[in-house]
């Protein structure tokens, strides 16, 4: 773990410094303007927040299959993540909804969903804290659920959305706007990276107090 | 169709907010600060909470290695 930290800290550090300046320096998009510039946050972010809801999703069908308490502990840290980087994108994109569209939040499909898919990781995480025995077993459930709205999310401005810009725009954006993006997600992936190392260290701890207050319940000091 | 609700009707009260007025790189700036605060309440969180378990397991080894 320590050896984790001592790559991403570091070079999350760096884009921390980096991005912004690069941010600055690229071109305003013709339509938009200096607005659009919160796209370079707000998309590494909901990528970001897609990847906390698939680990937390495949530990959690772990943790199902053959109930292991390190998938669970994954999945558990995933899920603060993805309630994280949920909430990060949600912010941000109605932040810059305000200026591009003239309201801060808009009942379109992709908007929707994508709350909806937040408000599923906030279950979790309250099942998790005050859902009794078996918790983890319907949080895991509830995260299943979670990963089957993403491609929903995903899918949802080609079909039905009409205020939402397209998945395409990362693919074509303007070369003079590249390096802006691209550090940005690379910051933004390095900052999950170390935050989920963090949170599972924190969890193979709490799994340390369990088998010491068992030991110690074994010896008569605890009840 | 009445034409009274076609009508022009003058604002009572404040003026709403446009977004038209408000600034984008106050905006830009919000986003940014607003994420970086974000992650900066989650690293006090897990240190917080990491500090209490570390105390915790030292209190237990203790009280074990006593017994």
């Amino acid at each position: 773990m320590k050896k984790l930290f001592a790559i991403t800290l570091p070079l999350a550090a760096i884009g921390l410094v980096v991005a912004p300046i690069l941010i600055l320096r690229s071109p305003n998009e013709v339509t938009m303007g200096f607005i659009q510039k919160i796209f370079y946050f707000h998309v590494p972010c909901a990528i970001t927040d897609f990847i906390a809801i698939y680990v937390c999703g495949i530990a959690s069908v772990i943790y199902l299959i053959k109930r292991s308490p390190r998938a669970d502990a994954v999945a558990l840290s995933a899920a603060e993540l993805a309630v994280l980087f949920g909430a990060c994108t949600l912010v941000t994109g109605s932040l810059w909804g305000r200026k591009a569209w003239g309201v801060w939040w808009q009942w379109e499909v992709r908007l929707t969903s994508y709350a909806l898919c937040e408000m599923v990781f906030i279950a979790y995480l309250l099942v998790r804290r005050y859902g009794g025995p078996g918790a983890r077993g319907l949080a895991a459930g509830l995260a299943l659920f979670g990963c089957a709205d993403v491609p929903l999310i995903y899918w949802s401005v080609n079909k039905w959305s009409y205020l939402h810009p397209p998945p395409t725009v990362v693919m074509t954006l303007d070369p003079a706007m590249r390096a802006a993006f691209w550090v940005s997600f690379a910051t933004i992936i390095l900052l999950f990276i170390t935050l989920l190392g963090a949170r599972m260290r924190l969890e193979r701890q709490r799994m340390q107090v369990d088998e010491l207050f068992m030991s110690a319940a074994e010896a008569g000091l605890e009840d | 169709m009445n034409p009274q609700d076609q009508a022009f009707t003058k604002v009572v009260g404040a003026q709403p907010a446009s977004g038209e007025g408000i600034s984008s790189p106050l905006l830009v700036s919000c986003a940014y600060a607003f994420i970086w605060l974000v992650v900066l309440f989650y690293v006090l969180t897990l240190w917080r909470r990491g500090r209490s378990t570390e105390r915790e397991i030292d209190d237990l080894r203790r009280k074990l290695a006593a017994k």
